[in-house]
């Protein structure tokens, strides 16, 4: 099964063009989808999980179109909105019971269905407590939970590791390299380490636009002996801005450490440094 | 520090537009109701001022209720700001002191929430200067401006209650940090409001009613309850004006404090350990520790499952989403909350039901549930709009949208879902209602419950009638962007739109929302009679929520999308897949209207409210010119009647024998016809000459002419036969059983008939009316007027037989004695014949009844009625045997051979006097509970007595119809009760009713619309020949004795009895009570006849020295004022030179209401300030002036004095 998009666009009311005529291939396993914060990544995966509406455009799961067959995809959905909450007092067990019948799961599947998946979440312990009680990291493995209901073919998880401390994060890595390998699961993130650690494919969005499209070594590939960085003063660097394509800046104790995109070693004292997902991302970002 | 916080809280608020949004909004309210007739913020009447002070400062008493909310939603955002905005880590953690952040707010959101309290102000100046200009509403209804009214308000209204109810806010936010507490504490006070009122019911407990009111509304009330049109336009109540109204100011005032600096000492700058969580969990984490997962261990293989497919997983899905929904709003501490006070509100109502003079009713059920409906149904209502909001929003409040939003459900399973929850809810409040009425009715020894009954009306009729508002509210919410607005649109729609048909002048049930036709619940006829249309109605606008529900499930808020069109596009995509269950129930709900529309607007067609008006304007415009022509009299009247309960069918045919008595020939008969039934005259004599179906006016030929002295008989068919449904059930007079109707019903009235012409002030201006008095003007030389009684407008004394027939299970009964009874067939006949002449005003009726009989000096006496009414049957007969004797006695021969009451459905609420005949309701007397102990009234007995009374007074001898005639008949009456009861059940009877009756007149004579007029000119005002006239009557009794006044009145009787016009005016019967008072008191005819007279007594000081010989001595200082009043209510007071008595009291007995009297003295009083001394044998314990209220008192609670 295959994720299809073409000719995607939206624009909201006010005039933010969200989407601009966006197309991906999306093939089963794990899909990056990164972009800085307003990229509209979201915007795109509300409409792949049937909450948006496109201006135009086609969105096909296999034989599903997904824009206008809106319940054949929520029947193969799992969706971890960037921000949810539950009911306020209901416990966890409860919370995924409703959402399991909501899902169609037969009640005599149901029961065994939520254990597993309260035990696979490692939550089992506090299955009787309210969700809304739970700390960050483990309302967002709830939130994986939910999403595995229902063995689903799309799973979409958006921005799932903002806010969590590295070990919860981690967790939630492991917890979604566990998905099989047949379905479709979209990360959106604005991390570039989630995608470096998980996905096999990936784009990059900004400005609603796809900028890149596919692997993260291909990406990673091209821009092999490109960049190259320095340690620099700050106030040198307006000067370095005005020379330079400057891609990234960050701060290494104190000190500005700039990475710039050059075909030709630029000397100067610039070094060859060795390419990033983060690298390919700011590249493709500043390019535009 | 304080002033930091304070200047930064009303900065903070003078920016947002909450404040001058609401200013702006009270502001046109106000103005709205300022220079608009229609609207009024607490009533008035025409010569009252649209800015009378008095009704400014009211204003603010209303809306500091109205803005309860605002007071929450100020101070609200005041303290939890910072806990909203997630910066009370950084405020706290700056150096500041606690006391200067919590009052500082506390007096910042103070100050911001009196803001849009001055929209009063300025709605009503506005109003009055723009209303000068445009002349919506005539000038003289404007006084000038009135300033210290509108700082009256604030002193009484706005700020007591703003430190009330917002130190409780403030406290309780402070406290539980949470913004929904305050709310549900706002609800909470409105609800202290809504009981202390069920206090007031009964006048003992105005102490109690004066202080529980939290807000001051009815304090405030109470102390201006007897201020006259004239001070209610000029005064307002200062603060310091009126003692309980100061007492409770401080009393709630001090309650707001203390709550305030207890929010004050339990408040803390610390992080807030939350139980149960809150949605800002984010910001305050559980202390439950992650765990982390052992990634070497094995993966769980998920099982396999396979999605269900089909209805049965709908169900599922349903189920599921009703019982979450339903269990969270069940288990919500709103929900409990609110229920409960409804539930305790609802005890309340239901045992401390009192009526006019403090006597209870008995529990019967169709009582029960207009209880429930009356003081339950706010607090359900409530709740529905709560939850409606708060289920709607549900996920989107829990962010919980996007998950449930991309499941593979149907938008109709969440709909339904949460429908479900919210009927289940009210359901079970209403089952907890029956729970609580049956529980009262057994407290009450009462054992008929009928569970049909509530079941029927309460479970089934309300919850469908109601459950129709919840689709209302849901679509409201579904297509809300906001809940609050949502709430608000919601609120509005449904408050507002029962005025909104009113003012728009729709009567039509298939416009109003949820419209069905009015009905009532009698232990007669169940619902029977608006059974059918009921039904109709019902399915009419349940069909139409059907409708309301799939728009809503269509717009169902699924998903991000928040764009019109967007929505329209995803709305018309499902459309899809109910094309065929909405197109179904489109076209049934169609066909239902388009029968219904057929029905009432065509079959049954019914003249709207601006129709009717304009058609009684143009019936008085066309015809009024023809209301002195000499018209034949009706001198003998023939029915025969038959009744078919079954289908509601009446057939009657009437022979007159109407009379020339006039001097002059007549050639034409002008009829007045009901607008019930049609009419058809047999008469070879007369011929049509116009017929205005219209306006219900006929004019025929007599030819040749009636001679004077000569007579014709008329007869004439008058049917009613039901057919459809109505808009408006007519005719429930006549009914399946308890059939009640008068003799003017069905027939036609000769002649114009003045009474149907509009009598509204205000509105014959609108129409271009000539102003019109309500009565002809009092003067005994106008022979003229004099021709006619008040009673009679086409007759005088009429002999009148009737045959009746109906179902063999039912007794039909007819004015006069039953002459014979016969079955034929399965009809049952009756013949019935006047026993004495009468006047042609009667009534039939037709019922399954008991019959309770007994005779007295051959006098038949009768009780007619419903088998399960039998408990006051006993008091009533005793009642009419002990009014006979007195009557008899006193008054002279009683001329008919039977006296009977008759019960009649509760459809109205009366009890009414024909010869010999008594009709009276089933809610007032019939189930009247009347307890044993003596200190209460027995009002059955007392209104009976009233009945008979008119036996005399009106059936004898009535006045004339002009000013002053109510005296000779109700006044009398009135007197006639008392003397019977005092004989019955002593003097002490009568203090309580009197004071009652003191307390009505006085308040009424404030709301007086027109003027006030002296008892002898008195135009049909309750007040007077009623209320007042009990007390002047009583009065000239202790002045002048019992025999005096009965010698007067039997006297006047004798020059009067069943004659033929001139009819007697009220200078009669004063001419004669005027023989029998002595010289010295003739000054007390004026004083309580013929003038407005009131009193001012008080006793300032009471001492008592206990003297050697084991008597008491007893010093009383008093002060005296004697006012006269003109029509407006304007006082003037004259020098006092009167009769009164002052006197003592012992402390009554436990239990008892009266102590025993131990000094009783009439002195004459001849200046303002006295002294008085005597001796007593008992240790007293009050002692005053006026002791048992004679006199009209101005406040008569200063009487008496205690020791």
């Amino acid at each position: 099964m295959q994720l299809s998009i073409q000719n995607l666009s939206k624009t909201y009311p006010n005039g933010v063009k969200a989407l601009v005529d966006v197309n991906l291939e999306i093939p089963t396993g794990m899909y990056g989808l990164l972009g800085p914060n307003g990229a509209g990544k979201s915007t795109l995966m509300r409409t792949l999980a049937t909450l948006q509406d496109a201006d135009s455009g086609t969105v096909t799961l296999g034989d599903i179109n997904v824009l206008t067959d809106k319940d054949a995809v929520r029947r193969v959905l799992g969706y971890l909105p960037q921000e949810f909450g539950i009911y306020p007092r209901i416990s966890a067990v409860d919370m995924l019971d409703h959402l399991a019948t909501l899902k169609g799961i037969p009640s005599g599947q149901r029961k065994d269905l939520v254990d597993a998946l309260l035990q696979r979440v490692n939550l089992w312990d506090h299955r009787k407590k309210a969700v809304s009680s739970y700390s960050g990291g483990m309302r967002q493995r709830f939130g994986i939970a939910q999403a595995l209901i229902g063995d689903p073919k799309l799973i979409i998880v958006d921005e799932p590791t903002a806010g969590l401390d590295p070990g919860e994060r981690n967790r939630f890595y492991n917890l979604l390299s566990e998905i099989g390998e047949n379905v479709i699961v979209i990360l959106s993130t604005h991390i570039v380490d989630d995608v470096k650690e998980l996905c096999s494919n990936m784009a990059i969005v900004n400005h609603g636009r796809v900028l890149y499209a596919g692997a993260p070594e291909a990406a990673l590939q091209a821009l092999k002996d490109k960049v190259w960085e320095k340690a620099i003063s700050k106030p040198e660097m307006e000067t370095y801005q005005a020379q330079y394509k400057i891609i990234s800046n960050k701060l290494v104790a104190g000190k500005p450490i700039i990475h710039i995109l050059s075909d030709e070693p630029p000397g100067d004292g610039f070094k060859s440094a060795e390419a990033s997902l983060e690298d390919v991302f700011f590249a493709h970002i500043g390019a535009h | 520090m304080f002033s930091t916080f304070f200047n930064f809280e009303i900065k903070n608020w003078v920016r947002s537009p909450m404040p001058w949004i609401f200013l702006l909004l009270f502001g046109l309210l106000q103005l709205g109701a300022t220079v608009s007739d229609n609207i009024t913020i607490g009533g008035g009447g025409a010569n009252i001022w649209k800015n009378a002070a008095l009704g400014i400062q009211f204003s603010y008493g209303i809306w500091s209720l109205i803005g309860l909310l605002l007071v929450a939603a100020f101070l609200n955002g005041s303290i939890l700001r910072d806990f909203e905005n997630h910066t009370d880590q950084i405020v706290f953690a700056s150096p500041i002191n606690k006391a200067g952040y919590y009052f500082g707010h506390y007096f910042g959101g103070f100050a911001i929430a009196i803001i849009p309290i001055f929209g009063i102000a300025l709605g009503y100046i506005f109003g009055t200067f723009l209303n000068g200009i445009f002349e919506w509403t005539q000038l003289e209804r404007y006084g000038p401006n009135n300033f210290l009214a509108h700082f009256n308000g604030l002193m009484v209204f706005t700020l007591p209650n703003l430190l009330f109810a917002g130190g409780i806010c403030y406290a309780v936010a402070a406290v539980t940090r949470s913004t929904a507490y305050p709310f549900v504490a706002v609800l909470l006070l409105m609800v202290g409001y809504i009981i202390s009122g069920t206090f007031l019911q009964d006048i003992d407990n105005e102490t109690i009613a004066r202080l529980a009111d939290p807000f001051g509304i009815r304090t405030f009330s109470i102390a201006t309850k007897y201020w006259t049109v004239d001070q209610q336009n000029n005064m307002s109540l200062g603060l310091f004006d009126d003692k309980w109204v100061l007492i409770n100011r401080l009393i709630w005032s001090g309650v707001g404090i203390a709550s305030l600096l207890f929010g004050y000492k339990r408040f803390t700058f610390e992080e807030k350990a939350r139980s149960g969580g809150k949605k800002n969990s984010k910001s305050s984490p559980a202390p439950i520790p992650s765990q982390s997962i052992n990634t070497t261990s094995p993966i769980i293989p998920l099982p396999r499952v396979t999605l269900g497919i089909g209805i049965a997983t709908r169900w599922s899905q349903l189920w599921s989403q009703f019982k979450t929904d339903f269990k969270s709003s069940a288990k919500s501490t709103p929900f409990l909350l609110i229920s409960l006070i409804g539930l305790l509100n609802l005890w309340g109502g239901m045992s401390g039901a009192t009526d006019g003079y403090g006597t209870k009713e008995l529990p019967a059920t169709t009582k029960m549930v207009d209880y429930v409906r009356g003081s339950f149904y706010l607090f359900l209502m409530m709740i529905q709009v709560y939850f409606c909001g708060v289920l709607v929003w549900k996920e989107r409040n829990a962010k919980t949208n996007e998950i449930i939003d991309a499941m593979p459900t149907r938008n109709w399973t969440m709909w339904l879902g949460k429908y479900l929850a919210i009927t289940s809810l009210m359901a079970i409040l209403l089952s907890l209602a029956i729970v609580a009425a049956v529980f009262t009715q057994s407290y009450y020894g009462y054992d008929r419950h009928e569970i049909g009954m509530f079941v029927g009306e309460i479970l089934v009729r309300d919850l469908i009638g109601l459950s129709f508002w919840t689709a209302i509210f849901f679509l409201i919410h579904a297509l809300s962007r906001n809940m609050y607005l949502g709430f608000f649109i919601g609120v509005l729609l449904f408050v507002g739109h029962s005025f909104l048909w009113q003012g728009l002048k729709i009567s039509s049930n298939l416009v109003k929302l949820g419209g069905t036709p009015s009905y009532k619940v009698s232990d007669f006829f169940g619902i029977a009679p608006y059974a059918k249309d009921l039904s109709w109605f019902n399915s009419y606008w349940s069909l139409f929520g059907g409708i309301i529900a799939l728009v809503t499930i269509l717009f169902w808020p699924r998903g991000k999308e928040t764009w019109w069109k967007k929505r329209i596009a995803i709305a018309s995509n499902e459309w899809k897949t109910y094309k065929v269950f909405g197109m179904g129930i489109i076209s049934i709900w169609a066909a239902i209207a388009g029968f219904l529309f057929y029905n009432t607007q065509v079959l049954n067609k019914y003249d709207g409210e601006t129709r009717s008006e304009k058609l009684r304007v143009e019936y008085e415009q066309f015809y009024k010119k023809y209301e002195d022509i000499a018209q034949p009299r009706i001198v003998d009247v023939k029915y025969n009647i038959q009744l078919f309960p079954e289908s509601r069918t009446m057939l009657a045919h009437v022979d007159w024998v109407v009379r020339n008595k006039s001097t002059v020939a007549i050639d034409s008969m002008h009829l007045t016809t009901s607008s019930t039934g049609k009419m058809r005259f047999e008469n070879p004599r007369l011929t049509l000459l116009l017929n205005d179906s219209v306006r219900n006016y006929r004019i025929y030929r007599i030819s040749p002419a009636l001679a004077p002295g000569d007579s014709m008989t008329v007869s004439f068919d008058n049917n009613f036969i039901p057919k459809g449904v109505e808009n408006e059930v007519t005719f429930v007079k006549m009914t399946q059983n308890g059939t009640f109707f008068n003799n003017g019903d069905f027939t036609p009235v000769i002649g114009y008939v003045e009474s149907s012409e509009m009598s509204s002030k205000n509105d014959r201006k609108k129409y271009g009316l000539p102003e019109k008095t309500r009565a002809p003007a009092f003067n005994p030389q106008d022979t003229v007027a004099r021709m006619k009684a008040y009673i009679g407008a086409d007759a005088d004394w009429v002999n009148v037989e009737t045959t009746i027939s109906t179902s063999t299970d039912q007794i039909a009964i007819a004015p006069g004695s039953l002459v014979k009874e016969w079955t034929e067939g399965n009809r049952r006949y009756f013949n019935y014949k006047f026993d004495y002449k009468g006047w042609n005003f009667y009534s039939f009726m037709s019922a399954r009844y008991e019959v309770a009989r007994q005779e007295w000096n051959g006098i038949k006496l009768e009780v007619y009625y419903h088998k399960d009414h039998a408990y006051n049957v006993d008091r009533m007969m005793n009642s009419m045997r002990k009014s006979l004797e007195y009557y008899i006695k006193n008054f002279g021969p009683y001329y008919h051979k039977q006296a009977r009451i008759i019960e009649f459905p509760r459809i109205a609420s009366f009890a009414q006097a024909f010869p010999g005949t008594m009709p009276y309701s089933e809610e007032i007397g019939f189930m009247q509970d009347l307890p044993e102990e003596e200190d209460d009234l027995d009002k059955v007995f007392y209104v009976v007595a009233h009945e008979m009374g008119h036996q005399y007074w009106a059936h004898q001898a009535c006045g004339a119809a002009m000013q002053g005639s109510e005296m000779t008949t109700e006044t009398f009456a009135q007197y006639s009760a008392l003397m019977v009861m005092e004989h019955e059940y002593g003097r002490d009877q009568m203090r309580k009713f009197l004071t009652y009756e003191m307390d009505g007149y006085l308040r009424a004579r404030g709301r007086e619309q027109l003027r006030e007029l002296p008892l002898a000119k008195c135009e049909n005002q309750g007040y007077i020949h009623y209320q007042k006239g009990s007390v002047v009557m009583y009065y000239l009794k202790e002045m002048i004795g019992e025999e005096r006044v009965n010698t007067a009145l039997s006297d006047y009787l004798k020059r009067f009895r069943y004659m033929e016009p001139p009819f007697p005016t009220s200078a009669d019967p004063i001419a004669e009570f005027e023989k029998q008072t002595p010289d010295s008191l003739r000054y007390i005819i004026k004083d309580l006849f013929w003038d407005i007279t009131l009193f001012d007594n008080r006793t300032t000081e009471v001492s008592v020295r206990n003297l050697p010989n084991g008597k008491f001595e007893v010093t009383i200082k008093t002060e005296s004022r004697k006012l006269k009043a003109d029509d407006l209510g304007k006082e003037n007071e004259v020098p006092v030179a009167d009769w009164m008595e002052i006197g003592a009291f012992a402390k009554p007995e436990s239990g008892k209401r009266f102590g025993k009297t131990l000094y009783r003295q009439r002195v004459h009083v001849t200046q303002l300030s006295n002294t008085f001394t005597f001796v007593v044998d008992e240790k007293p314990d009050k002692a005053g002036i006026d002791p048992f209220k004679l006199l009209i008192e101005r406040n008569p609670e200063d009487n008496l004095k205690e020791f």
